[in-house]
């Protein structure tokens, strides 16, 4: 192991309640990156807004923080224009799942090489507690006036099937288990999702970490839900199905589909545009002492015309 | 002089565009300079559209009405254009049209159809298309009958083709037989047709033999026309290119790395245009200079307008020069992103091409809706910079100094241009997009940030070293914010960062020359100051002539710097104005506003045109006519 | 192919008042032929014709109205005299005469 998790902790106050899931995904986090030996300032952390996206100053990298909903937007640009660097959303459910909704499916079409991080707690803290997306119905936690009414979206099922080629179920207070799913995540080429399921002990008074210690489990060793072929994917779909879609007494943990057959779309903007990885937008030059490197009357010769 | 106006008009999708086009190439061939609009509706095919052009020696500024002559390719056209024509021209058209009733004519607006009725019943004709141009006829334009359907049947003959490739030369048909009877002669029409369809030799075959039938034939029944002398820009390399056009290639010039948008009009044929030049070889010397051989533009549609302005901003981070385009609708859902783009301060170039709203409105007309929208866009006192373009030459060069302002800067800029422009073709010379006077000026983007880098280092001008994601460890955020850009609310640093991002307005006005501010032309000491930004720039520079024959010396203060507003210059030249009248294309007066704002000034009078249509040299005369009897406002309303 | 033309005036037995005719959506002079693949004038005619009818239950295209019709619309056209078909034919290239429009 070439560098110590400490590396990454920027120095700053973390803000977070005591008791607070994300601790452990932030330690998660800290650990993982340590493990995958990225340089600080090749690892971009994009965070949203709600306590998760304050993940942004808590890991030092050279890291942006979004508007509310706006981070894997932010994050796909900066991805495209420097395809070299490694780049992580840390986004809350109501980010990434209600105001971003949109751009939570996008990603998983583009299959850009990006890690999402979903913290996932059901609620909204910061603004008091309000339902978020994944907060199942009729659920009445103490800062609901009443009980929700709204049906809750199914992270993992809503990321298969928008496209992400890695999804993934962690716990927060699991911090090695959910470790090594950040590396496999990060590892892997294109848009992977982990929904990380955390109580937040000051606003869900329900989905407590006795809540999910009495259904979480982690899929076997006899679960295979990797992708290596398009016949793999008829084979193995039903099982994988299953796993997607089970939540309620039973919560299952772990890599639920890893699709290893995709290319990612840094991977199909190179098949379209060769040499786009070697002079990314990012890095290359656009001019030579100061002075613009295409003629305006060489390139676009279809709009010229000689009298 | 030759002054030449034309309208081609017929169902959308009928072939109008490549009539329009092989017009326009006819005629720059011909040695002429050319402005053409296209005017269209909402709709993919059936509804009536136009294209509007004109060829003068010099560059026209202006479209005007009435026109020399009419294409029209069906009975909507005829019963719409046919007050447009001016005695003494002409209207082809197809006499299998002539019984079509108004009433029957399902795509044709129902206002427009009361209007038609009522004013060809108020001279005792039938509505229909024969109403129409017996109407035309009274007035002393000449009619000119194309049997459509015979002189097919001869392309087919003589071309020794199937029907199905006759049928694509309905247009080349008249609009040959129009050209000829201005005075074009054949071999340019001949040429336009091979280079609009280059590549495709049996179209070209076909639409040649269709071009010679109809010359043909007109010659026979209305004699040898007049020759149109050759204009002066004859064995030139020229270009020939809409505004959407030029922003595209001033952005390729200007060396963007990543364009983010969503379909929107009239910005997706700027994007589609970049796309289709996304991926430019270098030759070999100039590859050896930058490092590699293949330019390469990431080039994103992405799933909304929120997305594109936030991956725009994330590839400008890393270091792309960054972008996206869009109109009215699409910036309302861009402004939390402009404000974060100040706030973290990101250099990004925004193009907005207004269209006519509010709301949906009217999306393929034109307006100069946006201009307050633009300034005041993003929560929060956040200042940008605004540059309207006012031609197709500026619109290029505009695009380039965007990008260096953004760099310069960090800052947001917003560049202004609306859908007559979008999608007006112009002639232009080699001179006219001269590279030399192209600079790229990234500011102070650093390589090497080193250790201990301040993203938001508090500075003189308060512009801090700019490193790209990925080079150094920081923090970027649209919270405020330490110079670390970590997270603050301590009141003492929050308003340090305030004043920092003010000051960087400032410079702007002190870094920016003056033609980049506001540009006064003509004479300083005239009677009349005429006040306008963005298109109507040409428009009022040849309206300003035609006063000038009616005894009015009007001169003319283009804005184009909108924000931050260069009020020092514009009080200044305003102060020896001895009457000020605004010219815009939008209902509350919005330049007039910013000027009583930013400077005092109370305009003597505002002329304003709010349907959708450009606003013609004419209008601009009548209006400041008006504005000189004492009008306080005056709305033109011409077009169709 | 019998393309007789006779005399005077329209012939009420020609390609435009064919079931098989798809006229084109601009200019009606011409139309596809659905039997044999190829564009017609609205006055060829050849051994395939069939007369036109609206008794079947499908769209219909309107030419005077440019407008797709149901059955019922389709036979309220025609009864006041509107240039009904079974399909217009579109040309192949049109998306080259379009532009960006919303």
């Amino acid at each position: 192991m070439a560098r110590s998790w400490l590396e990454y902790k920027a120095p700053a106050w973390v803000q977070w309640c005591p008791g607070c899931g994300d601790f452990g995904i932030l330690n998660a986090i800290y650990r993982a990156v340590a493990e995958l030996d990225i340089p600080p300032e090749r690892l971009v952390v994009v965070g949203g807004i709600g306590c998760s996206g304050r993940t942004t100053f808590y890991v030092k990298g050279s890291n942006a923080h979004a508007l509310h909903g706006r981070a894997i937007p932010m994050a796909t640009g900066i991805k495209l224009a420097r395809p070299e660097l490694t780049v992580i959303v840390a986004g809350g459910d109501g980010d990434l799942l209600g105001i971003g909704g949109g751009h939570f499916v996008a990603l998983g079409r583009r299959n850009v090489d990006i890690t999402v991080i979903l913290f996932d707690n059901a609620v909204y803290g910061l603004t008091k507690g309000q339902a978020a997306p994944t907060l199942p119905a009729w659920i009445k936690t103490k800062a609901l006036t009443s009980p929700n009414i709204h049906d809750n979206v199914n992270p993992v099922l809503l990321a298969f099937s928008a496209g992400y080629t890695f999804v993934a179920r962690g716990y927060a207070y699991h911090t090695s288990q959910l470790k090594e799913l950040i590396k496999t995540a990060v590892r892997h080429k294109g848009a992977s999702f982990i929904d990380v399921l955390q109580p937040c002990p000051t606003y869900n008074n329900v989905m407590t970490n006795k809540w999910y210690e009495e259904r979480i489990y982690y899929v076997g060793e006899d679960y295979d839900p990797i992708i290596r072929t398009r016949e793999d994917f008829k084979e193995k779909l039903p099982a994988i199905m299953e796993k997607l879609l089970e939540f309620g007494d039973r919560i299952p943990l772990g890599i639920l589909y890893w699709d290893q057959t995709k290319d990612s779309f840094e991977e199909r903007l190179e098949k379209i545009m060769p040499g786009y990885m070697q002079a990314p937008p990012g890095t290359r030059r656009i001019s030579v002492d100061g002075r613009p490197i295409v003629d305006p009357f060489e390139v676009f010769k279809d709009r010229v015309i000689v009298t | 002089m030759t002054d030449l106006n034309i309208i081609i008009g017929g169902p959308q999708g009928g072939g109008i565009e490549s009539a329009g086009q092989i017009a326009v190439k006819s005629l720059v061939l011909k040695g002429y300079n050319i402005l053409g609009s296209r005017e269209y509706h909402s709709n993919i095919m059936g509804a009536h559209s136009y294209y509007h052009l004109r060829a003068k020696e010099d560059k026209p500024g202006s479209l005007t009405l009435p026109v020399d002559a009419l294409l029209a390719l069906d009975a909507e056209t005829v019963l719409t254009h046919y007050r447009e024509v001016r005695p003494g021209g002409i209207v082809v058209y197809d006499p299998a049209v002539k019984a079509t009733r108004v009433d029957s004519i399902q795509p044709m607006a129902p206002p427009l159809k009361e209007r038609v009725k009522k004013d060809l019943e108020s001279r005792g004709l039938p509505t229909t298309a024969e109403g129409a141009l017996k109407a035309m006829e009274s007035e002393g334009v000449k009619l000119v009958g194309l049997p459509l359907k015979a002189m097919l049947r001869k392309v087919s003959e003589e071309a020794k083709a199937p029907i199905a490739s006759v049928s694509k030369t309905v247009n080349t048909l008249g609009l040959s037989a129009m050209l000829y009877m201005l005075g074009v002669e054949p071999g340019y029409i001949e040429k336009a047709i091979s280079l609009q369809f280059a590549g495709k030799e049996k179209v070209i075959r076909m639409n040649v033999a269709a071009a010679r039938i109809a010359v043909e034939y007109v010659r026979e029944v209305y004699g040898e026309p007049e020759v149109l002398p050759d204009g002066p820009h004859k064995g030139k390399v020229r270009m020939v290119a809409s505004g959407n056009d030029l922003v595209a290639m001033g952005k390729i010039v200007a060396g963007v790395g990543f364009l983010s948008y969503y379909p929107i009009t009239p910005s997706s044929d700027e994007a589609l245009y970049l796309e289709r030049h996304k991926y430019v070889k270098l030759d070999d010397g100039m590859a050896e200079k930058v490092g590699y051989d293949r330019l390469s533009v990431v080039a994103v549609q992405m799933e909304d307008e929120l997305a594109s302005i936030n991956a725009a901003i994330g590839a400008a981070l890393a270091g792309a020069r960054s972008s996206t385009t869009t109109s009215g609708p699409g910036y309302s859902l861009m402004n939390e992103g402009i404000s974060l783009a100040v706030e973290a301060e990101v250099p990004i170039v925004v193009t907005l091409w207004m269209r006519a709203g509010p709301s949906t409105g009217m999306p393929t007309r034109t307006g100069q809706q946006d201009l307050l929208h633009s300034i005041f866009s993003g929560h929060g006192d956040a200042p940008k910079i605004v540059i309207a373009s006012g031609d197709h030459v500026e619109a290029f060069y505009d695009a380039i100094k965007a990008f260096n302002w953004a760099e310069i800067f960090q800052s947001p800029v917003i560049h202004l241009l609306d859908k007559y422009l979008a999608s007006a073709m112009a002639s232009l010379d080699r001179e006219e997009l001269d590279l030399s006077k192209v600079v790229i000026d990234r500011g102070k983007l650093v390589d090497n940030p080193g250790e201990g880098y301040l993203r938001y280092k508090i500075t003189e001008d308060g512009i801090s070293p700019r490193a790209r994601i990925g080079d150094a460890v920081m923090y970027m955020t649209g919270l405020e914010h330490t110079e670390d850009g970590k997270a603050t609310e301590d009141p003492v640093a929050r308003e340090q960062m305030m004043f920092k991002r003010e000051r960087k307005m400032r410079k702007v006005l002190e870094v920016l020359p003056e033609e980049d501010k506001a540009v006064l032309y003509g004479d300083p000491d005239a009677d009349v100051t005429l006040v306008s930004f963005g298109s109507t720039k040409g428009v009022i520079l040849d309206a300003m002539k035609m006063l000038e024959g009616k005894g009015v010396k009007a001169n003319f203060l283009q804005i184009r710097l909108l924000s931050p507003f260069p009020e020092d210059l514009v009080a200044d030249i305003l102060s020896s104005a001895k009457k000020v009248i605004t010219v815009e294309l939008n209902l509350m007066g919005q330049l007039a506003f910013l000027l009583r704002a930013h400077t005092g000034v109370k305009p003597d009078s505002q002329v304003i045109k709010v349907n959708g249509r450009p606003i013609y040299d004419y209008e601009v005369v009548e209006g400041v006519l008006k504005a000189l009897d004492g009008a306080g406002r005056v709305v033109v309303s011409g077009g169709s | 192919m019998n393309n007789r033309r006779s005399g005077n005036g329209r012939r009420e037995v020609a390609c435009h008042s064919c079931a098989h005719w798809r006229p084109h959506i601009f200019y009606p002079i011409l139309g596809l032929c659905s039997v044999r693949g190829v564009l017609t004038f609205e006055d060829d005619w050849c051994e395939h014709y069939k007369p036109l009818s609206y008794g079947e239950d499908r769209f219909y295209w309107c030419v005077t109205c440019r407008m797709r019709l149901t059955a019922v619309e389709a036979r309220e056209h025609a009864s006041r005299g509107h240039k009904v078909y079974l399909s217009g034919y579109i040309d192949p290239d049109v998306r080259e005469e379009i532009y960006d429009a919303f």
